[in-house]
């Protein structure tokens, strides 16, 4: 008896101490072939007076057409309940931003010419990586459709959030993206094929200090096509023409449209 | 005057610990839940809200144990070694927090720092460049700024701090009531209406 009084006091001293029930519940089975079904069916028979849900969404916009403001609501979390490494992951969360997004545009003001192509395009890129996991497609080529998807969706919000200011709608920044300490970054060059290295801004100025040559810097290999980056860095680009172009970038934390990073020669 | 078993002064006592929960909860219970609302708990391990409940646990225990028998001045010695404990604790905890903590951007979970630098990083650091610059340039990892030892051992000291402050919390309301119990008239059965 005493005991199990003893038990009780430890339950609600961790009861106030920590909010456990709080935490969130992962299911790590798959989503069966049916609740894919059921959230691509969801596409085809939403009615068009309801407000869309943003139910596994990464991104979602509200038009306050009085004030002329679009406000652009990160969600963090996705409120999915399938574990983050499951394949099935992609292709169910990328329908749940189509469900959003078809629901949205339907609804907003842009013309469906210019925001069609690209729905549709997402759509497909989720198909194909429907088809990728039944063929038991390598990860890599998982890794790949899944940041296909990324960018797609990518260019939507930035269509959306681009029209709304052509008609002189404010879009405020939103304050972050989810993530910890590292930031999804688009790295450009202008011409194309410049060479860019890359070595965060602590090895660089022990680099200096140590009067390193340039070639022994241990710089940074970025094989992604969005790399992710936090802090500060000091890059190198090497031009097809020889020329070469050096300077320090800081990558913010927490913007909403993806950063591109544009690096383009010293004129 | 019937003697008491130690087992019943702790369930009398726990019984009056839950009967003040209008400040007890205010002071002992509420205080840890600035850890989920603020942020302000240690970062490191990420078990903390169960550690400080088995220790405070384990600290009531002990009191009710070893102390309970003792007489009201001792209690009230006592009463005032644990405020100052708490009130050194508190400060040395949030300096700590303070000096010793960051968080890359309002969304990220903090991070702790070192307190002795690496020995390639020493010689880049001065007043132009200074430790929080060389964590921005380090992609926010604190383990390229400074030893990994030092690392662990201010995450231990900050966590010890935090323990400390709510176990001595804990102590003080333990004892405080404790000390209230010796205080009642007991009024004896011969004499009552």
């Amino acid at each position: 008896l005493h005991a199990s009084r003893l038990f009780l006091l430890l339950i609600f001293l961790i009861g106030f101490h920590g909010n456990l029930l709080a935490y969130p519940q992962v299911r790590h089975n798959r989503p069966t072939p049916k609740e894919i079904a059921q959230a691509i069916d969801q596409i085809t028979k939403e009615e068009q007076s309801s407000e869309p849900h943003t139910q596994g969404v990464n991104t979602a916009f509200i038009i306050d057409r009085e004030a002329r403001v679009l406000t652009i609501l990160h969600i963090l979390g996705d409120s999915m309940e399938i574990a983050q490494d499951d394949v099935w992951r992609i292709p169910f969360k990328a329908y749940f931003d189509l469900n959003y997004l078809y629901r949205f545009l339907r609804s907003s003001d842009i013309p469906s010419s210019a925001w069609s192509p690209r729905v549709e395009g997402l759509k497909n890129l989720a198909d194909l990586a429907i088809v990728d996991i039944e063929n038991n497609a390598d990860p890599n080529r998982l890794k790949a459709r899944d940041m296909q998807i990324a960018n797609q969706l990518d260019t939507i919000y930035s269509l959306i959030a681009h029209y709304y200011r052509g008609l002189g709608y404010r879009v405020p920044t939103p304050p972050a993206v989810a993530g910890c300490c590292t930031n999804k970054i688009r790295i450009l060059t202008d011409p194309p094929h410049g060479n860019i290295r890359l070595l965060t801004y602590l090895r660089y100025r022990q680099c200096i200090v140590l009067k390193l040559e340039r070639e022994q810097w241990p710089w940074l290999t970025i094989n992604q096509e969005n790399p992710s980056l936090a802090g500060r860095y000091h890059y190198f680009v090497t031009w097809s023409d020889g020329r070469t172009t050096e300077g320090d970038f800081q990558v913010g934390m927490g913007m909403f449209e993806p950063q591109v990073i544009t690096f383009r020669p010293t004129r | 005057v019937t003697t008491k078993s130690g087992l019943a002064e702790f369930k009398e006592v726990i019984s009056d610990f839950r009967s003040l929960t209008s400040w007890a909860v205010g002071s002992a219970v509420a205080a840890p839940l600035a850890d989920l609302a603020l942020k302000l708990g240690p970062p490191w391990p990420t078990g903390v809200p169960i550690i400080t409940a088995l220790a405070e646990l384990l600290a009531l225990i002990c009191i009710f144990h070893y102390w309970f028998s003792a007489g009201l001045k001792t209690h009230r010695r006592r009463m005032l070694i644990t405020l100052l404990v708490l009130c050194l604790s508190f400060i040395t905890y949030f300096a700590l927090f303070s000096e010793f903590t960051y968080a890359p951007s309002a969304l990220d979970e903090r991070q702790v720092k070192g307190f002795v630098l690496r020995a390639d990083v020493a010689p880049v650091i001065n007043d132009q460049f200074t430790t929080d610059d060389a964590l921005e340039g380090a992609e926010y990892k604190a383990d390229q700024v400074w030893k990994a030892w030092s690392i662990t051992v201010m995450r231990l000291t900050i966590l010890v701090t935090w323990l400390v402050l709510f176990v001595s919390l804990g102590v003080f309301i333990g004892t405080f009531i404790i000390a209230q119990r010796r205080r009642t008239i007991k009024i004896p059965v011969s004499a009552r209406p």
